[in-house]
């Protein structure tokens, strides 16, 4: 079947099989390997990306279902070599280790910020708290998210 | 998963008539969070996927005479957010900011977790107790099904295959009442609950005796079972430490729980008793 969506800010139109899902789509039919696999059933949080601008797990659902609406991945992120906020938020406070985690806690935290620019660490915990780190590195991640809040802040003045 | 085709529908009627035309081939899909998982686990086969999501007017909550009209296809995520509902109905504004998490609720529609009939899931004991009732589209018009009569077993539903859950509408509660949902969990607060309660209590502002109770007992049963006994134990009373106790213990032997990944049987009527104590202190005081 014909897609076609809005993927990172462009139209784009491409030929899918209608069972594949959205995660299978982003990183075989259009190349975007920055959206991860893991757990395969909406538990993990690697495969977050989102759908009009809300937070969604990539691996359970149908990249069919998108069709019309627009998808943000870690790519649609930096605007060429400038970071945005919240990426440089996690480098600067090593919010990351492997990094397997990293797209999907960086997309969370952007939509985290969109709806609540000030979010206390109970308000953070609990909208990331679905998603996993196997690094354990929650620590950096909280205190990247906070960093992030006020560099978002900061931007927007 | 398998190769299935796939169609979007643009109106009820025209997903009704697909439904009914491919009968146990064809799947119907809303979020897609819980199907798509099943899919991709080939536990389910079909040979026609029946996307709902397209389907116009079915999202947004509004308010409807006695009380909200809730479209099928409203995300779980946006009934927790709506003012309205957090405002009349917080009850279920408390058991859909249960469901999952954020990214899952995102997804996963109000009519997709009723129409899936799981019975480790939040909302349904939420609008059991707060008597909704389901409205279904089939090919020969309209029917209204109590959410009481609705859940029939494990996965399965008064809804027949060639319907589709349009709304469901859902009372608000008189004045003087007060409704709380509780969950527990093995692990995260993620997880599918061990056992939950929705308990929605009306406090006579004279008397303060309680002049309706319900108390709603969910994955301690097929489906979310209310606690008739626990129900009547308190109605007509004051409510008491020993009264709330003596409740419980009623609501826990009601309870039919099977042992599974989450906890044997003796365990899980230990935690709904102690889940539908909680579960009334807390509707109780809100009432008041």
């Amino acid at each position: 079947m014909q897609l076609e969506l809005t993927l990172n800010g462009k139209t784009e139109r491409r030929e899918i099989a209608p069972h594949h899902t959205l995660l299978d789509v982003l990183r075989d039919d259009f190349n975007l390997k920055g959206t991860k696999g893991y757990c395969h059933s909406g538990v993990c949080g690697a495969c977050t990306v989102l759908l009009d601008g809300k937070p969604i797990s990539a691996c359970i659902m149908l990249a069919s279902q998108t069709q019309g609406k627009s998808i943000t991945t870690v790519e649609g992120l930096a605007e060429g070599e400038n970071l945005h906020p919240v990426q440089r938020a996690f480098v600067e406070n090593f919010g990351l280790q492997c990094g397997y985690c990293t797209p999907g806690m960086l997309l969370l935290t952007v939509a985290l910020l969109e709806e609540n620019p000030e979010p206390s660490k109970e308000e953070i915990v609990d909208y990331l708290g679905g998603n996993i780190c196997r690094c354990t590195g929650y620590a950096n991640i909280l205190k990247s998210v906070q960093a992030a809040a006020a560099l978002v802040k900061e931007a927007s003045l | 998963m398998t190769r299935f085709d796939y169609v979007r529908p643009s109106t009820v009627a025209e997903a009704v008539g697909l439904l009914e035309a491919h009968g146990d081939d064809a799947l119907a899909i809303a979020g897609g969070t819980a199907t798509v998982l099943l899919l991709q686990k080939r536990m389910l086969r079909p040979e026609l996927v029946v996307d709902l999501g397209g389907l116009p007017g079915l999202t947004g909550v509004e308010q409807n005479g006695g009380g909200l009209r809730i479209g099928a296809l409203t995300p779980i995520r946006a009934i927790e957010r709506d003012a309205i509902v957090r405002g009349t109905h917080h009850l279920l504004a408390e058991a859909a900011s249960q469901v999952a998490g954020v990214r899952v609720r995102n997804a996963a529609t109000v009519g997709g977790s009723v129409c899936f009939g799981e019975p480790q899931t939040d909302l349904p004991p939420a609008l059991l107790a707060m008597n909704a009732t389901a409205t279904i589209a089939g090919s020969q018009g309209s029917r209204d099904v109590p959410l009481e009569e609705f859940f029939l077993g494990p996965y399965e539903t008064a809804r027949e295959q060639g319907e589709v859950l349009t709304h469901l509408s859902v009372p608000t509660p008189v004045p003087g009442s007060g409704g709380c949902h509780v969950k527990f969990t093995m692990g995260s607060p993620e997880n599918k609950p061990v056992a939950n309660v929705s308990a929605l209590v009306t406090v006579d502002a004279s008397t303060r005796a309680l002049a309706d109770v319900r108390i709603v007992m969910g994955a301690v049963g097929g489906v979310p079972m209310l606690a008739h006994k626990a129900n009547d134990t308190l109605k007509g009373e004051r409510p008491s430490d020993a009264l709330i106790a003596q409740a419980a213990v009623r609501a826990s032997e009601e309870a039919d729980p099977v042992e599974d990944l989450r906890g044997s049987v003796w365990y899980k009527r230990r935690i709904i008793k102690v889940l539908v104590e909680r579960a009334l202190r807390c509707a109780i005081e809100r009432a008041n």
